[in-house]
């Protein structure tokens, strides 16, 4: 099934394997943006069946856009998790439920997992980070493309390598406190 | 171009994708709108990074209360629908407050280091300069109790003052208290940092810290001044006021009450 998926992707096997990735991620964020429940279990879920319609596809119906068709599977996908969640009544729960105040021990742990988090990143991607977030709002513009300068990198090109390494930095955040609790 | 224009295009650029992305979360687009951005979502790898990181930006903004009224009624719902996103709301407080925290401890340790550095190039020069007028035979001062000081027995009077730098702002949890080096016989010259912004009227008492009933000056309607944008409120007290031992400056301002400890130490006599 999976080499289905790549072959519709791209001929090249490493460059399918890369752009099977980035439309997971791409997938991902769709369910996570429209509030599914587990999007990357959507987004499984989404790459199966376009495994599966591809290898019922015969030359004339094939899949011409592979990111068009998973578009559509993903919508499908997408109603049905909203029916499912509209049997849930728990999947609507009240902001102060969810957001109540931390209380200090949860604070004190977050806090631990995020001075591990740090302390476990290279210190060029840390030292990259504490650069991008020192300035405030009124700065932050010039500050931000001082800094693109002297990586080298476009301001939206910046932006992105900072976000991936905040995607890194929460993630690692988010595995020490699962390890923890 | 100029570099004013590019900054301009910049902000303009982030501000229309961010009012797209809350478009599309908040489902106010309509349906050939929605289509499309759907179909860009899906097959344009860099768009839907950037709207990742736009997405990163409006949680940031959120967990550091950075939005708008008009921001956070749309986005609020739409946090509390997913237990994902109110972690990555924690997750972005305690980075981001982190951060500021550093540069805020950047912010009050460079003026003390500054004045740490002038005070001990003042003291060697005054050595220096001691050393060199000193006569052969001439008697050293008796030392002093720190305790008992005798003014007129102590360092040689400065007219300078000695300073004494203080931070204002309510600190949770325990707070490490400075110590400050001056001569018995100057006046000393408080001045109070104040991280909560410029105001009028203010109150100011120092007591000692083992003694909070008996202020050892009390100064009202103060007004404070600024200082490389930085706001302080100044505050001359007499030479020999405060002995060694530990001190509370209590400043207070409409019903607001600030304490900053910290300690004195005397010069040694000569």
């Amino acid at each position: 099934m999976l080499d289905k998926v790549l072959c519709l992707l791209d001929p090249d096997k490493e460059q399918a394997a890369l752009e099977y990735a980035r439309l997971h991620e791409r997938l991902t964020r769709f369910f996570e943006w429209n509030n599914a429940n587990d999007p990357r279990a959507l987004a499984d879920e989404a790459l199966d069946r376009l495994g599966r319609r591809g290898l019922s596809a015969d030359a004339e119906t094939g899949v011409r856009s592979a990111s068009s068709f998973a578009l559509g599977i993903a919508r499908y996908l997408l109603q049905e998790e909203r029916r499912r969640q509209s049997r849930d009544a728990e999947a609507r729960r009240s902001w102060a439920a969810a957001t109540g105040e931390s209380s200090s021990a949860e604070l004190e742990k977050m806090d631990e997992a995020m001075q591990r988090s740090l302390a476990k990143m290279k210190p060029d991607n840390r030292k990259l980070l504490e650069a991008y977030y020192r300035h405030t709002a009124s700065q932050k513009i010039k500050a931000h493309q001082n800094l693109a300068s002297e990586y080298g990198l476009s301001l939206n090109a910046l932006r992105n390598r900072v976000f991936r390494l905040r995607k890194e930095l929460e993630s690692s955040v988010r595995s020490y406190l699962e390890q923890d609790s | 171009m100029d570099e004013r224009e590019v900054l301009k295009m910049q902000s303009t650029d982030n501000n229309n994708e961010r009012a797209l992305f809350l478009r599309y979360i908040t489902n106010r687009m309509d349906a050939a709108e929605r289509e499309a951005m759907e179909n860009r979502l899906l097959s344009d790898h860099e768009f839907s990074d950037q709207m990742a990181a736009c997405e990163q930006e409006l949680i940031d903004a959120y967990a550091t209360g950075l939005l708008n009224a008009a921001e956070i009624t749309i986005l609020k719902p739409w946090i509390a629908l997913s237990e994902r996103r109110t972690q990555r709301v924690r997750i972005a407080q305690a980075f981001l407050q982190r951060r500021q925290n550093r540069v805020r401890m950047i912010k009050v340790w460079v003026p003390w280091a500054a004045l740490a550095a002038c005070l001990l190039l003042g003291a060697g020069l005054l050595r220096h300069t001691s050393l060199r007028r000193s006569l052969p035979g001439e008697v050293e001062a008796p030392a002093i109790a720190p305790s008992q000081p005798d003014l007129s027995s102590s360092t040689r009077p400065s007219l300078k003052p000695d300073v004494v730098l203080v931070v204002a702002e309510r600190i949770r949890g325990e707070q490490q208290i400075p110590t400050f080096l001056i001569h018995s016989a100057s006046p000393i010259q408080l001045e109070v940092l104040l991280a909560t912004g410029l105001g009028s009227g203010y109150g100011l008492k120092i007591v000692r810290a083992e003694d909070s009933a008996h202020p050892i000056l009390e100064q009202s309607n103060l007004e404070p001044h600024s200082v490389h944008g930085e706001i302080y409120l100044s505050s001359t007290i007499t030479a020999g006021s405060l002995h060694p031992g530990t001190y509370d400056v209590i400043l207070s301002r409409d019903g607001e009450t600030h304490i900053s400890r910290f300690a004195i130490r005397w010069y040694p006599p000569k």
